[in-house]
């Protein structure tokens, strides 16, 4: 029997946290997908992982000086013309706070 | 009259250079055959009729200049619609990029361009990325060339396809678990992920970072072999990226396997793989000893651990790669509301289902309380499995194992089912999470649809992992 690692409340947090929403009819089967991946994968707990060390790191790359690149990458002003709303290059969005 | 499934890169080389063809003509040609045969494929989910007719102008040109081109100028290429194009939409087969323009290219569509390649088009896929059918994509089905009533597999399903039915030479796709070796497969197609870090990911649309590549899906090794030498390379743009050239004509020096010692993952072949599937595969294995290789059993004991690792690692990257899809940038559709209900509704409204259920996994195997138990464990797990293959490659030169469990399923068959989609890339997604580079090789067996055998290497060992393909490609046709 598999074992229920989450509930119907424990997704409908992780949606908050994630701002997603979905239809009330798709959640029991979410929940049902949900807990058949996470018990497929909690089948790593039996692997024992006591002598790895992830602070090892092999090869490390060199990394380049904190200048700006020489080459315009990207047409910035063509990358703010998708903004929803725009004061100026600002990007302009509703308050997020109430009056 | 041109024969558009007989094209190869060296072909359509041969074709301009001899101006038998001029690369107008050549490029029409394709183009009026997409026009019908994609109604039926749905590989394509734009296609750059005028752009397309345009540089091929330049190059002939170029030709009638005299000048010395090079072998992929004029070559008609087809572009997951994942990896930027300047000035064109890319939507990643999602809702929630439907109007976005890229603003910028990707290093390989510079590099590609500067070669002269010219697009065709911009090919279907799951959305995002996610997916192993291609049926996740916003916006259509693709079909498998090969049997209509199948999935082209994916999730660079379109590039695949588009292949496979002669509605392009070759085409680029991205791999983060298998995305473009699953679908050449399916296809009876070559399918190459490169070493993590050998192509920039600059202007790829990002799924799981630490994993994504991309890579040539073409109908010859050889073909293969020609873009990765295009697209390889360090890019200041990609950290991740590092110093790796590949030449092409280090492939013509080798001419049997004299010295590579091969192992086949026994791990592989422990669960139940059809008969079918077993027996090309092990028809391949004699092929591949008559060119002199040396091949026996290799055990990586945790290799099977990999798909779990991968479904806790992945959706952990996604959740985070997209949480900049909030609904202000992007060309998002006008939505009203507080900063707070425009993200849900914006976000609720146009990622997918599959894009969902990831970045809920992710958020969750990310959260307090449960961060050591997954992610962290998986991580772990990543570095045994990663350390089990660099021992297994003191001995060998290369690994082998299928490519995938089946052939190409169904269309709607697993699309209900999650982790059954999931485990149809149960073999590539091991090269993924050591960062190796895998290719895939079409092989037969009564059955008239192909599967495939795939071969491993140790990170950017891509000239032996290539030579020895080549090598198996031309026995193996005979």
């Amino acid at each position: 029997m598999e074992k229920k690692l989450i509930n119907e409340k424990t997704v409908e947090h992780l949606l908050e946290l994630s701002r997603l929403k979905i239809d009330e009819k798709e959640k029991e089967k979410l929940v049902d997908d949900l807990n058949e991946i996470l018990n497929y994968v909690k089948e790593l707990e039996k692997i024992p992982t006591e002598n790895i060390n992830l602070d090892v790191i092999k090869k490390s790359k060199k990394l380049r000086s904190d200048k700006p690149g020489e080459e315009n990458l990207s047409d910035w002003e063509k990358l703010i013309e998708g903004f929803k709303e725009r004061k100026e290059a600002w990007l302009k969005i509703p308050p997020v706070f109430d009056r | 009259m041109i024969k558009l499934h007989e094209l190869t890169i060296r072909k359509v080389h041969e074709l301009l250079t001899k101006k038998e063809v001029s690369s107008f003509e050549l490029i029409k040609e394709f183009l009026e055959y997409i026009e019908e045969r994609d109604k039926e494929i749905g590989a394509y989910l734009r296609v750059f009729h005028d752009e397309a007719l345009k540089q091929a102008n330049e190059i002939d040109k170029k030709i009638a200049a005299g000048e010395e081109i090079d072998l992929l100028a004029g070559v008609p290429v087809a572009i997951k619609d994942n990896i930027l194009i300047k000035d064109t939409p890319s939507t990643a087969a999602s809702k929630i990029l439907k109007n976005y323009q890229a603003t910028y290219d990707a290093t390989v569509i510079k590099k590609l361009k500067k070669a002269g390649a010219i697009f065709l088009g911009k090919t279907n896929l799951d959305e995002f990325a996610m997916g192993s059918s291609t049926e996740n994509s916003a916006f259509q089905l693709t079909k498998n060339p090969l049997d209509e009533t199948r999935v082209p597999g994916g999730s660079s399903g379109g590039s695949a396809s588009a292949v496979a039915s002669h509605q392009a030479v070759c085409a680029l796709g991205s791999d983060t678990g298998g995305s473009i070796r699953q679908p050449a497969a399916f296809c009876g197609l070559v399918g190459l992920k490169p070493t993590y870090g050998a192509v920039s990911r600059f202007g790829l649309i990002a799924m799981a970072s630490s994993l994504d590549q991309i890579g040539p899906i073409t109908k010859t090794v050889e073909d293969a072999a020609l873009i990765l030498e295009r697209i390889a390379g360090e890019d200041p743009s990609d950290a991740t990226s590092l110093p790796f050239n590949f030449n092409f004509k280090e492939l013509e020096k080798i001419t049997d396997l004299k010295k590579i010692r091969i192992g086949v993952i026994k791990e592989c072949f422990e669960q139940n793989l059809e008969p079918d599937l077993k027996n090309a595969i092990d028809k391949s294995i004699k092929l591949l000893k008559s060119l002199g290789a040396e091949i026996d059993e290799v055990s990586i004991p945790h290799i099977a651990a990999s798909l779990a690792c991968y479904y806790i690692i992945m959706p952990a990257e996604v959740s985070a790669n997209l949480a900049r899809y909030d609904g202000l940038r992007y060309a998002s559709k006008e939505i009203s509301g507080s900063l707070k209900e425009l993200y849900f509704k914006n976000r609720g409204e146009n990622f997918g289902r599959e894009v969902r259920r990831r970045i809920l996994l992710g958020t969750f195997v990310l959260s307090s309380g449960y961060y050591d138990a997954y992610y962290l464990k998986a991580k772990k797990v990543q570095k045994l499995i990663s350390d089990e293959f660099e021992r297994a490659f003191q001995k060998y030169q290369l690994l082998l194992s299928p490519t995938a469990p089946t052939s190409a399923f169904k269309l709607g068959e697993k699309i209900n089912d999650p982790l059954a989609m999931y485990l149809s890339d149960i073999f590539t997604v091991p090269a993924n999470i050591a960062g190796l580079p895998a290719i895939s090789l079409p092989v037969y067996e009564n059955n008239k649809l192909p599967y495939a055998l795939q071969l491993m290497a140790p990170p950017f060992k891509e000239r032996d992992l290539l030579a020895a393909s080549l090598l198996f490609e031309k026995i193996s046709a005979k």
